[in-house]
């Protein structure tokens, strides 16, 4: 016993030890307004309401708020804040070196609240985000009632039963719980007690630290729309061309995945209709609570 | 167990003296200085022949002096202005032992890999290259401090070469060759710099012989393979190569076995089984397959 506390005592002084490692851990909370989660939507009737109430909320009327509607969160530690070279807050760039490209915005390091995750049949493709969804009643809800765009099998049969989508998805991921799966459970945004907000807290993990960055973020809002259907409910930030291949019997198809540059590149993903950040208040230190509000909708991206 | 430590330790030590490079008079940093390209018109013409275009470079590579430093080979070519495209094709050639013969599905004989080398490629803007060409290799990086004084390194490279999932920034392995497509709009008359940066050199003489071209047009009409600059080992010979002139010492088979690569996993095996170049120190093709 003597001889095991001997060896026990280093080991507890070793889980002490300070590395000094720049990377650190950061948390905090982002703030979306409610009407981050207002969209005109393709109702059973098949119809869309586009009506843009950012400046007149009783235009808002027509459209519906949801918490299935917000979209993937990219949040990112940068160094400063640019707000002259795009038409909404935007990280500081590095050099311009290529005409017509932006310059790499060098993030210390970054995170998500919510990610892709493929929903089990192909037409989910690029359409589901984690955190959204409380069950899988919720995800053929949204599809249907929402998108105007049935989930379907691969017969091409609507997919009316959440238990058959949630077997779909074990035999996919060949898992036996929907924690493994990942697509329904907890929610990551809730409406704050004011009721005028929504919030969700993060943690961007192994970031550099340098005192005075700033977290700068955007959501991703989806793309509703009668005009193009294979882009109808997808997100910018996904590219549906790469990710997995699904080969099996008679299913051919590419799952899809995020960009792998969205902090690096960001204005290439942000369009109208996503809502950004002005970015936070500088970070002094590596243990402070880190607020970052989305609130300003892009009414006009290049 | 103490002199069998020491036993163990020894072996090992054998082993690594396989595999550094010796030093030969072959240049391990070279500057091939400013080359005209191979244009559209010269390629489409009904003789050309890489071997003896003059805008085709055949060289070698030897190992440094210092093992610690990285040799390689540079040269510069002007914009036209629109796509060119940049093919480095290192010795000699590689293929998987799992990919035969009757089937056409699987060789039956292992590529003999003492034999092949390898270097990577880059490209971009003559003013952004930081090395001493003839000197010192150097690459197309940079240094940018943020707004907090935070220094960050800018790739200037402008060779994107995609990998078999997708992914960008890779190179091929030994033996295989490395091409990408630069687009010079805006740039006419503008100097680039390609970079061959060796990786490793063969293990059976420490010389890499390699072909390198820069071709006016798109790499999707080029299709760069390993037959595109063909016989890089013959022709890597210093001054040029005479018409009259016998193969390299020790790899008389090399210009016989690309060219059945070239034709397909058949051809190989006839190359693979002749029992004149098997009975070589260094044989074209390593053995056979179970």
């Amino acid at each position: 016993m003597r001889i095991h506390a001997l060896f026990l005592l280093p080991a507890l002084a070793a889980c002490a030890f300070e590395e000094t490692l720049p990377e650190k851990d950061f948390r905090g909370k982002v703030i979306l307004p409610r009407a981050a989660a207002l969209q005109g939507v393709i109702g059973p009737d098949g119809r869309l309401n586009e009506t843009d109430c950012a400046d007149d909320p009783a235009a808002c009327d027509g459209l519906v708020e949801d918490m299935r509607l917000i979209g993937p969160v990219y949040l990112g530690a940068f160094a400063a804040i640019d707000t002259e070279s795009f038409p909404y807050p935007h990280p500081a760039m590095g050099p311009v070196v290529t005409p017509n490209y932006p310059g790499n915005t060098f993030p210390y390091g970054g995170t998500t609240v919510g990610r892709f995750e493929y929903g089990c049949f192909e037409t989910t493709s690029c359409r589901v985000v984690t955190g959204r969804f409380a069950d899988y009643d919720g995800i053929l809800d949204y599809f249907s009632g929402m998108l105007g765009d049935p989930v379907l099998d691969r017969d091409g049969s609507e997919v009316l039963s959440p238990s058959v989508m949630q077997q779909a998805c074990f035999d996919y991921h060949r898992v036996t719980s929907d924690a493994e799966v990942g697509l329904v459970g907890e929610l990551d945004f809730k409406l704050n007690d004011a009721g005028d907000a929504y919030e969700a807290a993060f943690t961007m993990p192994h970031t550099v630290f340098v005192e005075g960055m700033r977290v700068w973020g955007w959501m991703d809002a989806p793309r509703i729309t009668l005009d193009a259907g294979d882009v109808n409910g997808q997100f910018s930030s996904c590219d549906p061309s790469t990710g997995r291949q699904v080969n099996t019997y008679d299913q051919d198809f590419t799952q899809g995945r995020t960009h792998y540059n969205l902090l690096n590149f960001p204005s290439l993903y942000i369009y109208e209709g996503d809502w950004v950040s002005a970015g936070s208040e500088p970070v002094m230190g590596p243990d402070e609570e880190i607020i970052v509000r989305l609130d300003q909708l892009v009414t006009e991206a290049e | 167990m103490m002199p069998m430590l020491v036993l163990m330790i020894a072996a090992c030590g054998d082993r690594a003296a396989d595999f550094r490079p010796v030093l030969t008079d072959v240049p391990a940093v070279v500057d091939l200085g400013l080359r005209d390209i191979v244009t559209l018109e010269e390629r489409e013409s009904a003789g050309f022949d890489p071997r003896t275009s003059p805008n085709v470079i055949y060289d070698r590579l030897g190992a440094p002096e210092n093992p610690g430093i990285f040799g390689g080979a540079t040269m510069s070519f002007l914009g036209t202005g629109g796509p060119v495209c940049v093919v480095f094709d290192p010795e000699a050639v590689f293929w998987f032992n799992q990919l035969d013969t009757d089937t056409l599905r699987r060789y039956r004989y292992r590529d003999h890999i003492e034999d092949d080398g390898d270097a990577d490629l880059s490209v971009g803007l003559t003013a952004y290259y930081t090395g001493s060409p003839g000197v010192a290799m150097g690459d197309f990086n940079a240094v940018y401090d943020d707004a907090l004084g935070t220094s960050h390194t800018m790739a200037f490279n402008e060779c994107v070469q995609v990998g078999r999932f997708g992914d960008t920034n890779v190179h091929s392995g030994r033996g295989t060759t490395e091409f990408c497509e630069i687009d010079t709009d805006q740039r006419a008359g503008i100097p680039f710099t390609v970079v061959v940066r060796t990786f490793a050199l063969p293990i059976d003489d420490s010389v890499l012989s390699y072909g390198l071209a820069v071709y006016e047009g798109s790499c999707d009409d080029i299709e760069p393979s390993e037959c595109t600059l063909p016989d890089e080992v013959d022709y890597a010979e210093p001054n040029g190569r005479a018409d009259d002139a016998p193969p390299v010492a020790g790899k008389e088979w090399f210009a016989r076995l690309e060219r059945a690569v070239c034709q397909g996993p058949g051809a190989v095996n006839e190359v693979c089984e002749d029992p004149e170049l098997n009975d070589l120190d260094v044989p074209p093709c390593g053995a056979e397959v179970p």
